[in-house]
Order: structure tokens, then C-alpha cells, then sequence
């Protein structure tokens, strides 16, 4: 069996455009994950129960149905309830609100272990609590949820993939558009998997090293 | 100033408090004058840490009223004249006076030691970042950790981080102290350091509210002693009188308790001397 290095070069292009639209749509989707995460994880652990019950809902609806789903629902299904949204859109916003529900939990986590003593100590001297929020909680907190924010982004990332199955020209698209013309399977499917790993592997080593520096204190 | 003259400092009058129907603090009241080292006894969950946390408001209670220097910390009165809490300003602005030294240190761990220390003048007080590191290290050379300033927490020894702790509590110069059985998860043998430092502070004048299981440390520092059992406070007296000459069956049968344990521990060590000393003719 050979490899045809020139099916690549042909394809370039298109690879390419593929790879941009993989890199955006995670990046998109991250970001809309970690930030509705940490809103969503806030309220979950300031446990008031008008907050906590909805939350609690949302975050076991998006957990407990495959993604898969939940992007053809509101690609194939949005039109017919009036919303009609482009490919991208549904896909960076439906990978978002995936991924949120995911990270809501991981900062609940990451709130509910901090040592309450450390925060009756604050409160003792009187400082108020967004100043306790951020220079004694989100500090530690931080340190404790880069691992799994690192995993969950891997995931994510990978989780791209599924973006074709509403249309987006990612990457995972525009090699399953190259096996049909071309009938080759070898070749676009080694590029796109080593592309991922190349990818996470590059994730993985920026969190280690988050990881090391934010928890210097602990060693 | 002249109402600084006429209230004490700290004021716990008739305070009650109840986890659902089990009621921790029963109708408790004492009074903290400055200078004045005040020690509260008792048998393990009678209260004492709960009426400690009370006086700065980590903790409600549901009737009774604790005054700092004549002001309600916590409640404030509404337009229909119901207790309720107060704003988390005003309860900051109150805290201020009284510091607080814990069992488990609560030191924060991601901070250097001199950055702990540091770290309530310039959050609290808006101090600005130097004065506030230089103040923290003389309050660190004060209880003997100035060459452990830039260690973090977790690398010192527990004798130490109570110490940091004290220090911590010292660099705001507060009123009063508030201690929270500072030398129980504390190995044996770091004790010492911890009620040394204690002392020195004691005879400094600082004004003390401390929890504590060491009788011979509250014998030898307290101007006062409180013993309370199951939420109330069965007898407040000096300490000479407490110790030697409980009025109280309950504060006798405590004390008792502890003196058997360590007559004990008394006798057990003599013995082995005198075993040992049998061996080596």
C-alpha cells in the first residue's frame, strides 16, 4: 500500500479552509462554554434554590443528550419554531451550550473545595466578599479545574467533528467530501487524525504547564 | 470618647442560639474589659467555639445581643422594628475591631506568608502595597518568622502557621483577638511556640478571648475564667478561684475529669522512672 502525498497537495486548499473553520468553531465554542460555565457553575454554588433548579435542569438536559442531537434538532427543527440560523452559528453556539453545562459542573467542583475555614478568616477581618471572590477563591479554584478544563477542552475540540453533520465546512467535512471524489481513505483520514492529535497534544502541553505555575504554592 | 470609657470593649448579653431544636447557646453573658484576657472552658461541644464565632459574626443567633465597644454587630431594625440582618458593610466595618487566630490557622495556601499577613491591610484598610509588606514583616518578626516570610504556608511546620496566623491577626491592630483553640491540632511539642507568643501579647495588654483546653496556660494568662456546659455558662470567676475552688458540681466534676487524666499521666511517668531507675542498679 502507498501513500499519495500528492492527493494532499491537490487538496490543500480545501484541508485548509477545513482546518480555519475546525479552529474557530472550537475556539467559539470554548469560549461561550467556559464563560456561560462559569456563570452557570456560580449559581450552582451560591445554592439558592431559584437559581439551582433551573440550572440543574439545563445542565442535565445538554449532559444527557449526545450533541449529535442536539445540533440536528436545532439545525433541521429550528425553522419549523421560527428560528432559522446559519450552519456555523448553530454549530459554535450548539458546541457552546454543550460544553457549558460540562464546565458548570467543574467550577461548582472547584468552588466547593476551598477549605470554608479560609473563607471565615477573610470574613473575620471584614473583607468583603468580591474581594474574598477573587483574591482567595479564584485563585485556588483556578489551579484545581485546569486539569479537567483541559480535558473537557480536548473533547470539545474533538466534538468539531460533529459540526459536519449540520453542513460546517470543518475539517472532518472536507475530508469526508475528498473520500467520496476521490475513493481514497488512507490518506485523509491519517491527515485529519494526526491534525486532532497534533492539536491536543498542543492543548495538553499548555495546560501542564498551567497547571505547574498556577500550583507552585502546593508543593 | 467617653462612651469608649463606659462600655466594655466587648459586651455578650443574653445571647441564644439553636440548630433546630437543639440549642447551643443558652441565654450566655459576659463582658471583655480592654486588657483584659478572658479564657472560656468546657467540655467539647458545649458552645464555647460557637459563642467565640458569635462575637464577630461568622455565626447568627437568634436572640440576646453582642455590642462591640456599645454597637449591635450583625442586626440592625427594620422600618416595622423587627431584628433584622444587618447590612455585610456594616458587619465588615464592625469585624475590624476584632481579629481572629483559628484552630485549623485557615492561612490562605496560594499566598506567601509575608503576602497572608499582608494581605487584610491592603483589602481592608486600602493601605498601599509597601506599607503594608513592611508592617507585615515587623508583625512577622514580632512572633519570630521574619526569615519565613517568603515561604509559602503549607511548608511550615503547624507551630509556625499558628504563629503567621497570630501575626496575621496583629498586623490589622485590632481591638481584641479572638482565639479558637489555637493549640489543638497542634502536635504536642509545638505548643510551647504558639502559647509563648500568647503571652507575650497577653502582657503587652491585648485584650484576649480565648478557647482553650490548656488549664495551665488559662491559670497562668486569664484575668478571667468561663467554664460553660451544654450552651450555658455554669461559672465565671478568676482563675485562682475556678481552679482551686469551683462553686460549681458541673465545673468540679470537669476539672476533675482533666486533673484525673493527667495524674495519670503523672503517675505513668513516674512509674517508668522508677522502673528505669530500678533497672540501671
Amino acid at each position: 500500500m502507498t501513500f499519495d502525498y500528492s492527493l494532499l497537495i491537490k487538496y490543500a486548499p480545501q484541508l485548509l479552509e477545513g482546518f480555519e473553520l475546525t479552529l474557530l468553531s472550537w475556539l467559539g465554542g470554548s469560549v461561550i462554554a467556559v464563560v456561560l460555565g462559569f456563570a452557570l457553575g456560580c449559581g450552582l454554588a451560591a445554592g439558592n434554590r431559584a437559581l439551582v433548579v433551573p440550572i440543574r435542569g439545563y445542565v442535565e438536559f445538554f449532559r444527557g443528550t449526545p450533541l449529535l442531537v442536539q445540533l440536528f434538532v436545532a439545525y433541521y427543527g429550528g425553522p419549523n419554531i421560527g428560528i432559522t440560523l446559519d450552519a456555523l452559528t448553530v454549530g459554535v453556539v450548539g458546541l457552546g451550550l454543550y460544553g457549558a453545562a460540562y464546565f458548570a459542573e467543574i467550577f461548582r467542583a472547584g468552588f466547593a473545595s476551598i477549605p470554608p475555614g479560609q473563607i471565615d478568616a477573610a470574613r473575620s477581618f471584614g473583607i468583603p466578599q468580591w474581594e474574598r471572590i477573587r483574591h482567595i477563591i479564584m485563585p485556588q479554584m483556578l489551579v484545581l479545574v485546569v486539569p479537567p478544563a483541559v480535558t473537557l477542552l480536548i473533547i470539545l475540540l474533538k466534538d468539531t467533528a460533529v459540526l459536519s453533520i449540520v453542513t460546517v465546512p470543518e475539517l472532518t467535512f472536507q475530508v469526508t467530501g475528498m473520500t467520496v471524489e476521490t475513493f481514497a481513505f488512507v490518506e485523509p483520514f491519517a491527515i485529519l487524525a494526526a491534525t486532532y492529535w497534533a492539536m491536543t497534544e498542543l492543548v495538553s502541553w499548555f495546560g501542564s504547564r498551567a497547571e505547574v505555575r498556577l500550583g507552585a504554592y502546593l508543593r | 470618647m467617653q462612651d469608649a470609657q463606659e462600655h466594655p470593649l466587648l459586651r455578650v448579653s443574653n445571647v441564644s442560639k439553636w440548630y433546630g431544636a437543639h440549642r447551643v447557646l443558652n441565654a450566655v453573658s459576659l463582658d471583655v474589659r480592654r486588657s483584659e484576657v478572658v479564657c472560656i472552658i468546657g467540655p467539647s461541644g458545649s458552645g464555647k467555639s460557637t459563642l467565640l464565632r458569635c462575637m464577630n459574626f461568622l455565626e447568627e443567633y437568634q436572640s440576646g445581643e453582642i455590642l462591640i465597644n456599645g454597637r449591635l454587630i450583625g442586626y440592625a431594625s427594620n422600618v416595622a422594628g423587627r431584628r433584622v440582618r444587618d447590612s455585610e458593610r456594616n458587619i465588615d466595618r464592625l469585624r475590624r475591631d476584632i481579629a481572629m487566630v483559628f484552630q485549623q490557622f485557615n492561612l490562605w495556601p496560594h499566598m506567601s506568608v509575608l503576602d497572608n499577613v499582608a494581605q487584610p491591610l491592603m483589602l481592608v484598610y486600602g493601605r498601599p502595597k509597601r506599607e503594608a509588606l513592611a508592617r507585615a514583616r515587623d508583625v512577622l518578626e514580632k512572633v519570630g518568622l521574619g526569615e519565613k516570610a517568603d515561604e509559602y504556608p503549607l511548608r511550615l511546620s503547624g507551630g509556625q502557621q499558628q504563629r503567621v496566623g497570630i501575626a496575621r491577626a496583629l498586623a490589622v491592630e485590632p481591638k481584641a483577638i479572638l482565639f479558637d483553640e489555637p493549640t489543638s491540632s497542634l502536635d504536642p511539642e509545638l505548643v510551647g511556640e504558639v502559647l509563648q507568643v500568647m503571652k507575650q501579647l497577653a502582657r503587652e495588654g491585648m485584650t484576649m478571648v480565648i478557647v482553650t483546653h490548656e488549664m495551665h496556660f488559662a491559670a497562668d494568662v486569664a484575668d478571667r475564667v468561663i467554664f460553660l456546659d451544654h450552651g450555658v455558662k455554669v461559672e465565671e470567676a478568676s482563675p485562682k478561684e475556678l481552679f482551686f475552688n469551683p462553686k460549681n458540681e458541673r465545673t468540679k466534676r470537669f476539672l476533675e475529669t482533666w486533673a484525673e487524666r493527667n495524674s495519670l499521666f503523672t503517675k505513668a511517668s513516674a512509674e517508668t522512672a522508677r522502673t528505669a531507675r530500678a533497672k540501671q542498679q
